[in-house]
């Protein structure tokens, strides 16, 4: 049991770096027609929501806390504590729909992005406020519509592909587990 | 299991707690952030600092509205007072006020007394009604002045309007006056005079009081209702041209009343208050009446030489 947390967490935090690696330098590499769009997506964002799916509330938010100090020290920290405080409300909202709404499919994925989305665009746009620091979509209500609608369609379209290669990943880590739970029993 | 075990597996069962917690710990991250604008302030000083100068402003205004609202209290409280005052006060000037009606209703009373008379130079002592003989209804009224103050028996008593009665009964410090209603009155046989018509006769008390009859007239004749009846002095008590009353015969004239000349008292005798004992004596008036007589007789004389 013990073993199998620690695989779970061992592939969350991975799954983290990932996330952080697309972030940072991927965005770099890809042409700028198209990181225009994928800039808008928040990668550790999606990955706390997938982990918030997965009905496994305490992991959630303590990968949204982990999600969130890693944000904080790419950014250089100009804003601590703010991604960290929207990714834990967004794996607890996330984990609240998918424990109300128990099916997991496509819809339920998709709402749970964008509400996650919009919990997190709004909060750190609020902070943005708070803090006086300048961002494009602050300047109006025009930009500021706009930069929802492409957050979270771009989150919608993101998270179609991350969760398929996500899903492909904790499948093969549980049947990974379980064929290593069943040659323990077997030795034993 | 171990005691993390236990708290997960209580966290899992609700993550609320979890949930706050993290909350908690993000928003005092986030505190130690420093705005753009201002370095020199964290956010949660300038997050703070808003609540608490609104809760100062708060604080201060409530602060004013307490004042505001003990001070009219204070006010209030104050009203109070100075209304209970005021009551008291205006009791008091009612009562005052009433005293004062009084003394103006006797001073009136006395300006009447003094100024609408005619008593032909009598010196008068002035004297209040302050009983009335409960025996005989409204036959007799006591004053407050007696011998020391230089009343004596038989001396005429008038009021502002007209003829009292006399005094039958002097002491000291009180006598008691006989009025002209008394039955017993008209054993003083007051002879009158009708002016104009010269009728002499008696007046005397009637029975039903409040009225007086003229009887022994030296013409026997019916009086008309509104003729005036003064005294006429040839009885040696009363002096010559004291208002008696006026003539009220019955509108009814049957059998009874035929013959009765009924007069009603000038002077309001039902409700007596101040009076005038007039300083005269019996031969005073006796001789006053003989010189007026005389003097008539000798005016008549010419009159009758001159036609």
């Amino acid at each position: 049991m013990e073993k199998e947390n620690s695989w779970k967490t061992l592939v969350i935090f991975v799954s983290l770096l990932g996330a952080v690696f697309v972030q940072t330098t991927l965005i770099r590499i890809i042409p700028e027609s198209i990181g225009q769009w994928t800039g808008q997506v928040d990668w550790l964002l999606l990955v706390t929501v997938y982990i918030g799916l997965r009905r496994d509330p305490v992991r959630a938010m303590l990968t949204g806390v982990v999600a969130g100090l890693l944000y904080d020290s790419m950014t250089g920290a100009s804003m601590a504590g703010v991604s960290g405080l929207s990714y834990v409300l967004a794996a607890y909202v996330t984990h609240s729909i998918a424990v109300l709404i128990i099916v997991d499919n496509l819809l339920v994925r998709f709402i749970a992005v964008t509400v996650s989305t919009l919990i997190n665009t709004s909060l750190r746009l609020i902070f943005y406020a708070i803090l006086k620091l300048s961002f494009p979509a602050l300047a109006g209500g025009q930009r500021l519509a706009a930069f929802f609608i492409f957050a979270i369609l771009a989150h919608l379209i993101a998270s179609t592909l991350l969760y398929i290669i996500l899903d492909r990943v904790y499948h093969r880590a549980d049947n990974m587990q379980r064929r290593r739970d069943g040659a323990r029993r077997r030795r034993l | 299991m171990s005691i993390t075990d236990k708290a997960k597996e209580r966290a899992k069962k609700n993550p609320n707690l979890l949930f706050g917690f993290l909350i908690i710990f993000h928003l005092i991250l986030i505190s130690f952030n420093r705005s753009s604008d201002r370095p020199d302030l964290r956010i949660i000083q300038r997050v703070v600092f808003i609540p608490v100068t609104l809760l100062g402003s708060g604080v201060s205004g409530g602060r004013s509205m307490v004042a505001g609202l003990w001070q009219r209290y204070i006010d209030l409280r104050g009203v109070s007072e100075e209304n209970r005052q005021l009551k008291t006060d205006l009791v008091r000037i009612d009562s005052e006020m009433v005293r004062l009606r009084e003394k103006l209703a006797e001073y009136r009373n006395l300006q009447n007394l003094l100024e609408t008379t005619n008593y032909d130079g009598y010196q008068r002592i002035t004297a209040r009604v302050v009983s009335r003989d409960v025996n005989h209804l409204f036959g007799t009224v006591i004053i407050d002045k007696g011998s020391f103050h230089g009343i004596q028996k038989d001396q005429p008593v008038v009021d502002a309007t007209g003829l009292v009665g006399r005094v039958i009964l002097v002491t000291t410090l009180s006598s008691r006056v006989l009025l002209i209603t008394d039955e017993r009155h008209g054993s003083g046989a007051l002879i009158t005079k009708v002016p104009g018509v010269d009728h002499y006769g008696v007046i005397r008390g009637i029975r039903d009081n409040f009225y007086c009859e003229m009887d022994f007239l030296t013409t026997p004749v019916l009086l008309e209702n509104g003729q005036t009846v003064v005294t006429s002095g040839q009885d040696g008590l009363y002096p010559r041209g004291l208002l008696v009353g006026r003539v009220a015969n019955p509108v009814d004239k049957s059998a009874s009343t035929q013959q009765r000349n009924v007069i009603a008292p000038a002077a309001a005798l039902d409700r007596l208050d101040l009076v005038s004992v007039l300083q005269v004596t019996g031969d005073q008036i006796r001789a006053a009446a003989k010189l007026v007589e005389a003097e008539e007789k000798r005016q008549e004389a010419e009159a009758a030489s001159k036609k």
